[in-house]
């Protein structure tokens, strides 16, 4: 089935996300490159249990989806603006153990959905190493002494 | 800035290579200047920098993707970062990216930069507003990254982290050595050619 549509409103575009869909949202840390349109239709049409990757994901378009308690984990590296006050849906429900959040290093993220979409399973990086971020992961020493992470 | 762009299939192995090489010689068609920080009540919504800042863009400037700028960071590139710090230990590791208190962290960008830039210069306050020390001999607050500090530079002094310890170079106007000691945690040396800090006034 030719997948290749021009959809003329967003409510058709998002008409087929399913619960439990895993959703990157573009953007940085503002309106920058959000699809605004989209997110609110999703939040419109209900999808439930969705994954939300994105770099941030409180106190922005996202939320509106936090708010609606459509989503049960969230993968962001700076899910929070710098003020918590007002607090933001996101950072309400993670704090009440509603949402699950996976943070990941900005460049660890970018890199991930990269080679994902490249055809490759993992990478090794020196991001966190010493930190909480490399507890758990699998390491490497390469011949300058440097250790590795593995984040697939 | 020395970042690159080219014409249509002029690329091919180029941006690779670029990206690749310790150092990198290009013959160039033109240089571009760097632009500034968009006037207000001119910003352009599509247009921001890493701090999310408006800015204004000149003739063939240069943009890239995240993951184009975090290859750029994690590869070794960058000359300098300068990141600010809830706290530096005498070591070198670094803590700037989770309070308690708030129970949920903001990485963005650091743990890259540490990890890969040449040289990490870190601005802070010296002491919390109740003269708890910010400059420490172990970190508790959760880190950004280990033995990755090159130099320090606080309202009250500028720190140099060198194989020995913290290494005192720079000193502000009004302070005594015993006053910097106070409210650092571990014992530093101090320089030979111990200065006073240059203050620009800020208002």
């Amino acid at each position: 089935m030719p997948i290749n549509r021009v959809f003329s409103n967003f409510e058709e575009a998002v008409k087929d996300v399913h619960d439990g869909a895993i959703i990157m949202v573009s953007g940085f840390i503002g309106k920058v490159g959000m699809p605004t349109n989209l997110i609110h239709a999703l939040r419109d049409q209900g999808a439930k249990n969705l994954t939300i990757i994105s770099n941030r994901v409180g106190g922005i378009d996202a939320d509106v989806l936090f708010e609606a308690k459509q989503v049960k984990k969230a993968i962001a590296s700076a899910p929070v603006p710098a003020s918590r006050t007002p607090i933001c849906p996101f950072e309400e429900q993670y704090l009440a153990g509603a949402v699950e959040l996976e943070i990941v290093p900005q460049g660890t993220l970018v890199e991930r959905i990269r080679a994902g979409g490249a055809g490759l399973g993992g990478f090794y990086t020196t991001t966190g190493v010493g930190t909480a971020i490399a507890e758990g992961k699998e390491r490497k020493s390469s011949m300058e002494e440097n250790i590795f992470l593995n984040c697939l | 800035m020395g970042n690159l762009i080219y014409r249509r299939t002029e690329r091919n192995f180029n941006p690779l290579m670029a990206k690749a090489a310790t150092i990198t010689i290009s013959e160039v068609d033109e240089i571009v200047d760097v632009g500034e920080l968009a006037p207000e009540g001119r910003e352009d919504p599509h247009l921001v920098n890493a701090g999310g800042q408006f800015v204004t863009l000149l003739p063939y400037a240069s943009i890239c993707d995240q993951a184009e700028a975090f290859a750029m960071i994690r590869g070794g590139h960058i000359d300098i970062s300068v990141l600010g710090a809830l706290e530096v230990s005498e070591e070198g590791d670094l803590a700037n990216w989770f309070v308690p208190e708030r129970r949920v962290g903001r990485i963005g960008g650091a743990m890259d930069l540490v990890a890969g830039a040449k040289k990490v210069i870190i601005i802070m306050y010296h002491a919390t507003r109740d003269g708890r020390a910010n400059i420490v001999k172990k970190c508790s607050y959760p880190l950004t990254g280990k033995k990755v500090v090159d130099t320090i530079v606080t309202d009250l002094a500028f720190f140099e982290i060198t194989e020995e310890g913290l290494l005192l170079n720079e000193i502000a106007p009004g302070f005594t050595v015993e006053e910097i000691q106070s409210l650092t945690e571990p014992q530093f040396k101090v320089s030979q050619d111990l200065k006073e800090m240059e203050v620009e006034p800020s208002f």
